[in-house]
């Protein structure tokens, strides 16, 4: 059984300034020049709590800002919270990013390995891969040559083909899925449907409500870094397209210098 | 303590990740050149046989004795010399993966230690090449540079893990660490004899550098490294992975906001 548990997180970005990436600054500071601090803290996320089980398919919506790819950077293992406790049961697959590991001179089947490793691929799941996504991404002879020289399409058909050949139980995943023609999509639309079949619980962050609405059985919704409502998915998304239409009060996430 | 060991086994039980990143560093270099890392090599056997030409007459040294003495030197110098500055900048050459994969820095070390490692194999042919047309000779006993390159290799994978971090966080450290291995190449028995200062044996016994490098020079040269060679250097992996654990656990939570 997977499960996902978030416990009263929250998430704050120090952002340095120039001088507060120097060490000999930072000593001066130290030693009571009396300079300011040269980091800036960002609130990302306050005290988000969040429990998850299988079968659970959760869309994060919010607008920009809001946090959601904070806490889903934070599910996925990048981010630590500086307070609160994340427990993740079962196997983690996180896909933020498209196209890492990916190298331009190599030519589409050099470049299956990498990238699968990178996310944490088996022996058994880059065997199969190397077998499937030359012909799932149906690139033909291209699969031999170098990537560079491949059109957005075809390298949108490669990258979705490497990244859904890992299976997991807990998968983690920005919106990423675009660029490529309508037969694509329709396609892709069926393989990625495959993948959260065999996935116990998905963590979905999109701007698309339609997407939301066609994978998500629950959705959460974010406004300043915490989480304004989390349930089923009709009743979430109609309080958030009523709440939308209200101009948002107060400033925009808490700012602290010093 | 506990989470950032933990973190680092998971990069070593994902070896085979370090390697697939290594390979491709090397075969990349293949594709852009037909040389590929033999040009690092080149521009060793260029290095070494400048120096050679006018330092076996400013130090009034037999050209061959010289040539093979600073060849071997300059041979582990520069696998030293690219484990520590390309260890400084590991986090920071990965800062597109780390912001989108979770990646332990044992795993972005082994990459480093692996593909040092072939670049090493490499440098090695070609200076043994070099040195056998000028009619140098080599003994079985040249084997003992093999596990000796492997000790250096050990120091750098644990001396990246500690350092990549720190790097990270201060970006003006790698620049400090470029020049110190600068005044350090100087101050070690490379394109000098250890024998010049033979009055002041701290001049050699006190660098660490010296034991690390004898480790590699001295059976190419026909001889076996001394034991004392084999403790210094062997302490020195000890240090660097102890510095690794305490940098980690008090880093690897945090890599992710520096980069």
């Amino acid at each position: 059984m997977a499960a996902v548990t978030v416990e009263n997180a929250s998430f704050w970005y120090p952002v340095y300034d120039v001088t507060g990436r120097s060490l000999k600054v930072s000593m001066m500071r130290l030693l009571g020049s009396g300079a300011g601090e040269g980091v800036v803290e960002v609130q990302a996320l306050s005290d988000v709590s969040l429990e998850l089980k299988d079968g659970d398919r959760l869309g994060l919506i919010g607008r920009n800002g809001a946090g959601k790819s904070t806490l889903l950077k934070v599910l996925a293992g990048l981010l630590h919270p500086q307070r609160g406790k994340i427990k993740i049961r079962g196997r983690r697959i996180a896909l933020i990013s498209r196209g890492i590991g990916i190298h331009p001179e190599l030519s589409g089947y050099r470049n299956i390995e990498l990238p699968m490793r990178l996310l944490g691929a088996n022996e058994a799941e880059i065997s199969r891969a190397k077998e499937e996504v030359p012909v799932w991404s149906g690139l033909g002879d291209f699969i031999h040559l170098p990537v560079r020289t491949y059109s957005d399409g075809m390298r949108a058909r490669l990258l979705f083909a490497i990244c859904t050949a890992i299976r997991g139980e807990v998968l983690i995943m920005d919106e990423w899925l675009s660029a490529g023609d309508a037969d694509f999509v329709h396609k892709a639309q069926l393989r990625l449907n495959e993948m959260l079949d065999t996935t116990k619980i998905v963590v979905l962050s999109s701007h698309s409500l339609e997407i939301i609405r066609s994978i998500c059985n629950l959705v959460c919704w974010m406004e300043h870094g915490r989480i304004v409502m989390v349930g089923p998915t009709q009743e979430v998304l109609a309080a958030y397209l009523q709440g939308v239409q209200r101009p948002l009060q107060g400033a925009d996430r808490r700012i602290s210098i010093g | 303590m506990l989470g950032a060991i933990v973190d680092m086994g998971v990069g070593i039980a994902r070896w085979r990740t370090s390697a697939a990143m290594a390979f491709q560093d090397i075969e990349l270099r293949y594709k852009r050149s037909l040389l590929g890392p033999f040009w690092i090599s080149a521009s060793l056997v260029a290095t070494m046989l400048a120096l050679a030409f006018v330092f076996a007459e400013v130090f009034r040294q037999d050209f061959v004795d010289y040539i093979a003495f600073l060849g071997a030197g300059l041979l582990a110098w520069q696998l030293v010399l690219a484990l520590v500055t390309e260890g400084c900048g590991a986090v920071i050459e990965h800062s597109a993966m780390l912001q989108n994969l979770r990646l332990p820095q044992s795993l972005i070390a082994g990459r480093l230690a692996l593909r040092n490692a072939v670049i090493f194999a490499h440098n090695l042919v070609a200076v043994i090449l070099v040195l056998l047309m000028f009619g140098v000779s080599f003994s079985p006993v040249a084997l003992w540079a093999l596990p000796g390159a492997m000790t250096i290799l050990l120091f750098g994978y644990f001396a990246a893990i500690a350092l990549s971090p720190i790097c990270a966080r201060f970006r003006d450290i790698p620049l400090v660490v470029q020049s110190l291995m600068q005044v350090i190449f100087f101050l070690t028995p490379i394109f000098w004899m250890p024998s010049a200062v033979s009055h002041r044996p701290m001049f050699t016994q006190a660098n660490p550098f010296y034991h690390m490098i004898e480790l590699v020079r001295a059976p190419l040269l026909g001889h076996e490294a001394l034991a004392i060679n084999w403790q210094v250097a062997l302490w020195c992996c000890v240090g660097a992975a102890f510095a690794a654990v305490v940098v980690s656990s008090l880093t690897y939570k945090r890599i992710s906001l520096w980069l």
